[in-house]
Parts: C-alpha cells; sequence; structure tokens
C-alpha cells in the first residue's frame, strides 16, 4: 500500500499502541467447555437492565438471581450491601472451592468477599485464617472471616486491599495459596510462675544475640534492642515449665536480666502459626496494662544463638511496677489444619461511584499532603514524608445538607517517602453531595 | 494449517478448525478491538466472545469464502455491541457531566496506549477507527471492506477520507506527539 503523509503520521501512531499476546485460545476453549461465555450484548442488556432495576428499587432484586451474592448480602449490613459489585467467579482445588463473592473498590483500595467451602470433610471451619495470599496492584492486606454457614462448611471472608494505584476499572486477581483451620485458642492460661521468686540473672546465665540475625520480633522495645546489636538473652532450656494442657510451648527460662523480665519460651508443635503472649492479672482477676516486647531466634548445637524459630524471648520494662500481687498469665493460640493449594481468579474490578480529587498543601509536623481524593469508600490523602501520629489527623467531610460524615478508621502506609493515609467511611459516601472536606480544620472545596 | 484451507474446513470442523483459526487470526483480531475499544482488557473479552460466536455459528459460515473477513466482521459486531453496552450502563449509573468525566478517565489504561494517542483516536467515531485500522494496519482491500462493513466500496472510501484527515488533524493538535513523529519521519 502506497501511503501519504497522513497515512504514514496515522501508521507511526497506531504502531505505538502495545498489545500484548496471551494465550486466546485457552482462555475460549476454557469458555466453551464450562459454557461460560462473556456476556453477549443481548445478555448484557439484561444484566444492565437488573443493575438499572437495582438502583430503582433495591439491591435484593439482583440478588434473587444470584445465590451467593444474595447469602452474602443476609451477611453484611444494608449500607455495605449498596456498594458491593457482584463478581461470582470461583476456582477449586483439592476439593475446595473458593469464590470471589463480590466487591468493593475506589482507586487504590478494594474490598472483596470471598467464600471457602470444603467440598470433602472439614478442614474449613469458623476458625479459618488464611495464611498466604495475594491480590495483584495492592500492597498492604488484610483477611479476616465474617461469617461461618455450617451446613454448607462455607466460611465467607472479608479481604481488604490497600495501596494500590489506578485500580478502578483494573483487572486483578486473588490467590490463596494456603490457610489454616481447626485453630486451637487456650486463653487465662496460669502458668503457675511465683513472680516474687524470679531471679536476676547474671551475666554468666545469659547468651549473646545477634540482632541482626534474628527473623524478627516485636513491642515498644524491640527498636530499642535492635539499635544496639547484640544482646543478652537467658540461657536457653534452664527449666522446663510446663503449661496446663497445652504441647507446643512451655517455658524454658525465665530471670530478669538488666531490670528487665525475660521470659523465654520454647515452641514445640508443628503448627506453622503458634502463637501466644504473656500478660498479668492482679487479685481480682483484672488484666493490667503492660505489654511485652518479644525477640524470635534459635539455638545451635552448642547453645549459641542463631537465626530460628524455635524459641521467643517475652521482655517485660518494669520499672516502678510492683509484681507482688500479680499473676503471670498466658495466651497461646495453635492451628490443628495446615492447607496448601491454589485458588485463583481473575475480575475487573469496577467502583459503584464517583471519585473526586484535588491538589492540596496541608502541612503537618513531619509529612505534608500533595493531594486528597473523595469517593464512595472513604477519603484518601496522598502526601510525602513519615507520619508518626495520626490522632493529629482530623478529617470530616461536610454534606450539602449540613451534615457532616466521619471516619471510624484509618489505613496508613509508606513507600518511597510517599505517605497515603486511608479513612474509611462506615458508611458510603455520597459524592456527588460532599461539599467539602475538613483536615484539621481547613476546608478543602474545590474538586476536580 | 492454511488459512486457504481453514476456509473450506471451519465450517464443518470442530475444536481443532477453532484453535487454527485462533493461531492465525487471534492476534490481529486482538489489536484491531483494542484499536476500536481502546480497552486492551476489553478487548481481550471481545476477542473471546468472537471466536465463541464463530465457533457456535460456524455451521452458518460459507465454506470457501474468507473467514477472515466473516471473523473480523463478528469482531467488528461484538466491538460495537461492547460499546453500546458501556454507553447503556453509563446513562443508567450516572447523572452528571462530572460522572462523565470520570467514567472516561477510569476507561483509560495509558500503560498501553498513550492518553494522547487515546485523546486523538477517540475523535473519531469506532466506526471510522476500525475503518483506519483495516486500512493503514491491516492494509484490507476495499473489496474485503465491504464484506465486513456491509458497506459499499465507494461510501467506505469516502469515509476512509475523512476519517483519515480527521485523525491526523487531532494528532497534529497533540504537540508532543506530532514533533515526535515528524522528527522520525
Amino acid at each position: 500500500m502506497n501511503c501519504d503523509s497522513e497515512e504514514i503520521i496515522i501508521k507511526k501512531a497506531l504502531n505505538t499502541i502495545q498489545t500484548p499476546k496471551y494465550d486466546i485460545g485457552l482462555e475460549v476453549e476454557k469458555k466453551i467447555k464450562s459454557h461460560k461465555y462473556p456476556m453477549s450484548f443481548k445478555k448484557s442488556i439484561s444484566v444492565a437492565l437488573a443493575v438499572c432495576l437495582c438502583f430503582m428499587l433495591s439491591v435484593g432484586v439482583m440478588a434473587a438471581n444470584i445465590p451467593s451474592f444474595r447469602n452474602l448480602l443476609s451477611i453484611v449490613t444494608p449500607d455495605i450491601a449498596l456498594m458491593l459489585q457482584p463478581v461470582e467467579i470461583s476456582s477449586e482445588d483439592n476439593r475446595i472451592k473458593m469464590e470471589v463473592v463480590a466487591a468493593m473498590n475506589d482507586d487504590e483500595m478494594v474490598v472483596i468477599y470471598v467464600t471457602m467451602q470444603d467440598l470433602l470433610g472439614n478442614r474449613i471451619d469458623e476458625t479459618l485464617d488464611i495464611y498466604n495470599y495475594s491480590l495483584t496492584g495492592a500492597r498492604t492486606f488484610n483477611c479476616q472471616i465474617v461469617n461461618y454457614d455450617e451446613k454448607t462448611k462455607t466460611a465467607t471472608l472479608r479481604m481488604e486491599a490497600n495501596g494500590g494505584e489506578k485500580l478502578n476499572g483494573k483487572k486483578v486477581s486473588f490467590r490463596i495459596t494456603s490457610f489454616l483451620s481447626d485453630k486451637l485458642i487456650f486463653d487465662g492460661v496460669e502458668t503457675g510462675v511465683n513472680l516474687s521468686k524470679v531471679a536476676t540473672i547474671n551475666d554468666s546465665q545469659t547468651i549473646p544475640l545477634d540482632m541482626n540475625n534474628i527473623p524478627g520480633g516485636g513491642g515498644d522495645l524491640y527498636k530499642e534492642l535492635k539499635s544496639q546489636g547484640t544482646i543478652k538473652v537467658l540461657k536457653t532450656d534452664q527449666l522446663k515449665l510446663t503449661l496446663p494442657k497445652i504441647n507446643f510451648v512451655h517455658i524454658s527460662n525465665i530471670g530478669y536480666i538488666d531490670d528487665r523480665l525475660h521470659i523465654q519460651t520454647k515452641w514445640m508443635g508443628d503448627g506453622v502459626d503458634d502463637h501466644g503472649y504473656f500478660y498479668f492479672v492482679d487479685n481480682s482477676g483484672n488484666r493490667i496494662d503492660i505489654y511485652p516486647s518479644s525477640i524470635t531466634f534459635g539455638v545451635d548445637e552448642s547453645g549459641n544463638t542463631n537465626y530460628g524459630h524455635d524459641y521467643q524471648e517475652y521482655i517485660f520494662d518494669l520499672d516502678n511496677i510492683n509484681l507482688k500481687d500479680l499473676k503471670l498469665m498466658g495466651h497461646f493460640v495453635s492451628n490443628g489444619n495446615y492447607t496448601e493449594g491454589d485458588w485463583k481468579t481473575t475480575f475487573k474490578i469496577q467502583s459503584v461511584g464517583e471519585e473526586k480529587k484535588t491538589d492540596c498543601n496541608t502541612k503537618f509536623d513531619t509529612w505534608v499532603t500533595n493531594s486528597i481524593s473523595v469517593s464512595t469508600m472513604g477519603i484518601t490523602l496522598v502526601g510525602s514524608g513519615e507520619t508518626k501520629n495520626l490522632e493529629e489527623i482530623s478529617i470530616s467531610a461536610n454534606m450539602t445538607d449540613g451534615s457532616v460524615q466521619t471516619f471510624n478508621s484509618v489505613r496508613s502506609y509508606s513507600e518511597d517517602g510517599k505517605v497515603k493515609l486511608k479513612y474509611v467511611s462506615p458508611l458510603p459516601l455520597d459524592v456527588s453531595n460532599v461539599k467539602s472536606v475538613n483536615v484539621n480544620g481547613i476546608i478543602i472545596d474545590k474538586f476536580n | 494449517m492454511q488459512a486457504s484451507n481453514l476456509d473450506y474446513t471451519f465450517a464443518t470442523g470442530g475444536e481443532y478448525e477453532l484453535r487454527c483459526a485462533i493461531d492465525l487470526y487471534g492476534q490481529s483480531l486482538l489489536r484491531y478491538c483494542h484499536n476500536i475499544l481502546c480497552d486492551y482488557f476489553e478487548a481481550q473479552d471481545v476477542v473471546q466472545i468472537t471466536f465463541i460466536k464463530a465457533y457456535n455459528k460456524r455451521r452458518s459460515f460459507k465454506s470457501g469464502t474468507s473467514l477472515s473477513a466473516w471473523l473480523y466482521r463478528i469482531a467488528y459486531t461484538t466491538c460495537i455491541d461492547s460499546l453500546r453496552k458501556k454507553k447503556l450502563l453509563f446513562f443508567m449509573s450516572q447523572t452528571n457531566t462530572e460522572s462523565m468525566h470520570f467514567v472516561h478517565q477510569t476507561n483509560v489504561d495509558s500503560k498501553f496506549i498513550s492518553d494522547d494517542l487515546k485523546a486523538a483516536l477517540l475523535t473519531l467515531s469506532p466506526a471510522e477507527r476500525a475503518l483506519v485500522f483495516s486500512r493503514v494496519i491491516d492494509e484490507k482491500s476495499y473489496a474485503d471492506l465491504e464484506t465486513i462493513y456491509h458497506v459499499s466500496a465507494t461510501t467506505l472510501r469516502k469515509r476512509y477520507e475523512r476519517a483519515k484527515i480527521k485523525l491526523s488533524n487531532a494528532l497534529k493538535e497533540v504537540d508532543s506527539y506530532y514533533k515526535e513523529l515528524e522528527e522520525t519521519k
């Protein structure tokens, strides 16, 4: 074909469009075999009309034709139901069926409702805990069981993913590769430790621990201990204090090091996520607010510390706290079942509402906001710096009818100096009726 | 299998012939749909529907005619259906121009098509985008295009000339894009 100058320009432009290859044949064959075709126009019109009716009447109209979605609507609150988009795509492996029932999202946060059903046995129960899972395009995750139906052995989970970018309208893949169940919880475990007889440990009874060669730890003291490089921990296995009805952990040493109470535990069970903590109660059984820090480590054959998960040492800073009349109690959790598999679904997420965004420049102690966006799911602040004190930020939405909508929870995450704070609304936020947003008394009302 | 053989065997064939058709025309149809829809993932869905429709209606395909043109015809009508559906859903759920802007924005996926090029392409109607792509990239003859679009070659020629000027003007308006292309001329 002989091209004129206009055609040359057009050709070059169109050739810049990237159309990556994918296995069309596989998808088509799968759908032909399962008779699960993508929606035809006629069918899509029916669905569109159903959507229309839902808008006009109620969510229940659509639900009548979609059992799993209808089931979900009976579990969630009506406010949440209004925000949900039905998905209903399932995946089966190892005779366990996972179904993504519905989702709601904006440009950087997705909430999906997933059901897990054991078609064979009792591997799914009310203690289900998803262990390994992912959603493409998002960074931080949270997954919790919200319902368990004993009759159908089906658990419903709410998975929240944050930290994405331009998620709306994207195809995402949700994948689960392992989960825990048959969880055993031991709360109020009496340790039998007489706190008044706990001895101070001299240096010869301690061993050094390289804080840069451990799997991790937590608590208020962790950062300080980590900065020390090498710390002293109790010599391992100097005693074996078993805990009632518990065979997966015992106290392997206890004592004071540098005025801090160290309680060393040895974990013996097979559970991949066995865990626990200690706490104190007074004579009346009231919990005392003293939170330990903890460090996980292992030891080699010579008794020297190394990288491992066998021991966990809990460290209490007990400055000005009298342990007399206090009892040491424990809370421990073990999982009987650890199930692996591959449950994966891909679906498109589409927000139910509009989103407004504007640039803004509000300075806080340690960070500065650059933009603010308002969606049905809440308000997102994006900025730079480091958020230290989230309580310093007060946010509300002023509505056109004069009412004020507040937010009951906040998610924060930082990456490459970029900070995102997501204030999640307990009720769907009617974006078209948001007049302004109040950030610490500063009114932002010019949205794009 | 060769394209000419498939023109004769597809109507009476089965999954093997379908797989051959996908291997032969799948990627070019995907590009074609992507160009019309300006949405890669939407294009994936449409191409899948195209082949499923073709498979289910294979008996109605006239043996010995161009399977390629028949598939392009199905893909074209499926794209138009998909765009109509989107428009319908849009009008049902959105009521103001602010929302319209939002919907437009969320469909943009600049990873595959630059925002500038997409803006220029969207100045054309879907039918014009299809026609321009068929002529400029696929270099289809007007005889083939008659089969695909069910419109006479004379009308198509006129439509194409108008669409071509419209698109090149839109591309010229996008400064950076035009300059870059001019430099590589």
